[in-house]
């Protein structure tokens, strides 16, 4: 066994208790791998589930290479493997097969080729057949076709003439023998195409169920469009799930089974989205190119077979509102609570795949301490994700690109914005970089160090930018601070300003502030704004009636842009019976004006009444 | 070659594609085992092609060998009962485009069209399986005598592009089929005549 691969494990006996050993394991690349002393079930493995498939438990690469590259002790180790084992138990999503819909509306204008493509398709398609311009008995027809776009395909809406009401008809045969036309039929279809509108068969009608102008609306929605006989109707701006003859094989390559992991997840009470046109954060929208995230009812829906988990979204969200349940941001905060995180390590994040390669190439520097962690998607951290492991106390972040990808070499704003961060507070440069595994040596052989005399060691956070703003602090309090950073990088940050002047306290605008940036303080009428929560979404400036709101971007390294600041303060109204406050001297001076410049006939005392003292008020009035 | 050579040869390819059909249309019963071991014991003595021969000589050995109720128990588990592990698919369309009534049944079909060939109701079997896409090069043949203007093209068509394919599907599904020793032989069997459809066309 001298040569067999040696696997680090996290053993976990009858009495629930885990314990470590590295020991050597058989192993058959491409099936299996087989532990030759088991004291107790294996919780998790050291090992790369591309060599051995079949292997009895989890396997975890970060475990196997912090084991054989990393030069952790046993104590150590065993913390990295419990945090592996948390993070791979507490790893859940959707994941289902979608079948096909293989229904479609095929329009036509001609009986002929409709049939034609009935007869072809017949049984491999569910056909909802409709002829346009023309009468046929035997499909629905229609003049005039809407065509809309709906997030399943597409809704149809069209009138279908129903001249002859079936439920009242007696078949009683007076109609068709006084047609001069021979419009009907005996199977009761009425060829509105040949008919004159002569009457003669409504007026001869025993039951008065002919009506020639009487017509349905019908709406119909449909995956898939076809259109025949080069139909050209009016369609919308998305035609990918419409179809002509030439392009059949096209549409029916498209209904295959297709395996939907639903790993982004969207959580609407920490979004900042709006559901009001144009208003609100829309980062996540305009980082996606592959146009997979939408607006619907005011939610930001995911289409997750669209999705090919490139990782924007999730990096640009600056709430955590968007979550990759691979790994989320609860995970990662948990991971590294567990892990050990000896000073002036370097931690590297890659891929599976990123972190077998560095292991197969070896490519590490002797002098450097590394932090091994397995992340499916680098591209899909935050500048919070990338500041948590400096402020433990790494001294460097390395992100492996992984080798096959094809969107490595696109650049990532969230590392520019971290580095720029630790660039103004200590002066170091590129402490966050991307690096090819192969190349993890070479880049990592220059000396580092922590640049912080303490660390961060809190666990508390309610979203994302609440935990980026406690590290931030941490950093501030030890770096040079002052500095005000407003490029394009930093801007969802910044802070409100009020206009006093025009502010009523009104409190609509902390409505729209889902992350609570805004708050209100009732017993002093004060309108707060921690402005590190602030995400420059601007919902509150859209909500404001008086228009008192505007932004103010940027990120200013300094404690002041941590902490809770007034932005104004009311003088409070008390209900002349109960002495409690029940609005602001401005408000209810502004209304008191606007009743006297109307000139409304109203009781203004009962005005200075809270609204329980007001009704008692009035109630006394009509008894008296 | 003279009508009367022609029309000898189209009853002989007419009679082997009922002998073919006869193979996966039901399970066969004990007067079609003895049929099939009398039509095999005269192939045997004859020579027509390599793989035809060699077929012709396996499926006498396993009339002669496998009893009845083997044969119709592999019928059985092959062509019948839905919940088998041994379940082979027998539409062109099941095998090249993932399920039964693809896009190759829409293909078969379009080929009919163009050929005037219209699926009567009797049969609740779709176009592009087996044993109705013997049954309708056998219809092509036949419209091949009826008129000579017919084109023959349609049939070349059907057989390169439909019925060969799905022969060579039949051919690998059932080589890794444990249960699959009798209808295996048929189905090579049938490879052999496909063959002699070619050198036919190649011929005429």
């Amino acid at each position: 066994m001298e040569n067999s691969f040696a696997s680090c494990l996290l053993f976990c006996d009858d009495a629930g208790l885990h314990s470590l050993t590295r020991t050597q394991a058989a192993i058959s690349p491409g099936s299996s791998l087989t532990i030759a002393r088991q004291p107790g079930r294996v919780s998790i493995a050291g090992g790369f589930p591309a060599v051995t498939p079949d292997a009895p438990g989890p396997l975890s690469p970060a475990l196997q290479l912090n084991s054989d590259l990393a030069g952790f002790s046993s104590e150590e180790l065993h913390r990295i493997a419990t945090a592996e084992l948390a993070r791979l138990d507490s790893t859940t999503f959707k994941s289902y097969t979608r079948e096909p819909d293989n229904r479609v509306c095929v329009l036509g204008r001609n009986r002929i080729t409709l049939t034609a493509f009935l007869e072809t398709y017949g049984g491999i398609l569910v056909i909802e057949p409709l002829l346009l311009h023309r009468s046929a008995p035997e499909y629905p027809c229609t003049e005039e076709i809407r065509i809309e776009k709906i997030p399943t395909g597409y809704r149809l809406r069209y009138l279908t003439r129903t001249p002859i009401d079936r439920d009242q008809c007696t078949y009683c045969g007076a109609c068709g023998p006084v047609c001069p036309e021979d419009c009907l039929n005996p199977d009761l279809f009425l060829d509105l195409h040949r008919c004159t509108f002569c009457n003669r068969c409504v007026k001869v009608c025993p039951t008065g169920a002919i009506d020639l102008h009487r017509a349905g609306e019908i709406a119909q929605d449909v995956p898939a469009l076809i259109l025949l006989d080069d139909l050209q109707p009016d369609l919308p701006d998305d035609r990918t799930g419409i179809f002509t003859p030439e392009r059949m094989n096209e549409y029916l390559a498209t209904l295959i089974p297709i395996q939907v992991e639903e790993t982004v997840s969207w959580n609407r009470s920490l979004c900042q989205h709006d559901p009001r046109p144009d208003q609100g954060c829309s980062l996540c929208l305009e980082a996606c190119t592959r146009r997979a995230l939408s607006t619907e009812n005011g939610a930001i829906r995911i289409d997750h077979i669209t999705c090919v988990e490139c990782g924007a979204c999730l990096a640009t969200c600056p709430t955590g509102a968007l979550q990759y349940a691979r790994f989320n941001d609860r995970q990662f905060l948990d991971w590294f609570q567990t892990a050990p995180m000896p000073e002036g390590t370097t931690v590297v994040l890659g891929s599976a795949h990123a972190l077998h390669t560095l292991w197969w190439k070896k490519s590490i520097h002797d002098d450097c301490r590394y932090l091994f962690v397995e992340h499916p998607n680098v591209r899909a951290l935050n500048c919070m994700h990338l500041l948590l492991p400096l402020a433990r106390g790494a001294c460097r972040i390395v992100l492996l690109q992984d080798p096959d990808s094809e969107n490595q070499e696109n650049p990532l704003p969230q590392v520019d914005t971290a580095n720029t961060i630790l660039q103004e507070l200590f002066g170091l440069s590129n402490r966050i970089f991307c690096s090819a595994p192969g190349k993890l040596g070479e880049a990592t052989a220059q000396p580092a160090s922590c640049p912080l005399p303490e660390l961060y060691d809190e666990d508390c956070s309610r979203n994302r930018r609440e935990k980026l703003g406690a590290i931030l602090r941490h950093l501030i309090r030890q770096g040079q601070n002052g500095a005000r950073l407003t490029s394009r990088l930093f801007a969802d940050f910044g802070t409100v300003l009020c206009d006093e002047g025009r502010c009523t306290h009104c409190g609509a605008c902390l409505n729209g502030c889902r992350i609570r940036a805004l708050n209100a303080d009732e017993a002093t009428l004060a309108l707060r704004i921690l402005p590190i929560q602030c995400v420059q979404c601007g919902v509150c400036v859209a909500i404001c009636p008086e228009e008192a709101l505007s932004l103010h971007p940027g990120l200013h390294l300094d404690t002041s842009f941590l902490e809770e600041r007034e932005l104004t303060r009311a003088e409070p109204v008390a209900c002349l019976s109960c002495g409690k406050p029940f609005g602001t001297r401005k408000s209810f001076e502004r209304i008191m004006g606007l009743i006297r410049e109307k000139d409304v006939q109203v009781n203004v005392s009962l005005l200075e009444y809270c609204d329980n003292c007001r009704v008692v008020k009035i109630f006394e009035e009509q008894q008296q | 070659m003279n009508s009367r050579v022609e029309n000898d040869i189209t009853t002989i390819r007419l009679c082997f594609l009922d002998l073919l059909k006869s193979f996966f249309d039901r399970e066969p019963d004990d007067h079609r085992l003895m049929t099939w071991k009398e039509v095999f014991a005269g192939l045997v003595a004859e020579q027509i092609n390599p793989a035809m021969d060699g077929a012709a000589r396996n499926l006498y050995t396993l009339l002669s060998s496998m009893s009845a109720d083997e044969i119709r128990e592999e019928f059985y588990e092959l062509f019948t009962n839905p919940f088998s592990s041994y379940s082979v698919g027998v539409t062109l369309s099941f095998y090249r485009d993932g399920h039964d009534f693809g896009r190759s049944l829409a293909e078969l079909r379009n080929l009919l069209n163009d050929a005037g060939i219209t699926r009567t109701a009797d049969t609740d079997q779709s176009e592009d399986s087996l044993l109705v896409l013997l049954d309708i090069l056998a219809c092509l043949i036949r419209e091949e005598v009826n008129d000579p203007d017919f084109d023959r093209g349609h049939a070349t068509r059907l057989r390169n592009s439909f019925l060969e394919p799905l022969t060579d599907h039949l051919n690998a599904a059932m080589q890794n089929n444990d249960r699959a020793r009798f209808f295996l032989a048929c189905v090579r069997f049938l490879a052999g005549y496909i063959d002699l459809e070619k050198g036919l066309r190649t011929a005429v």
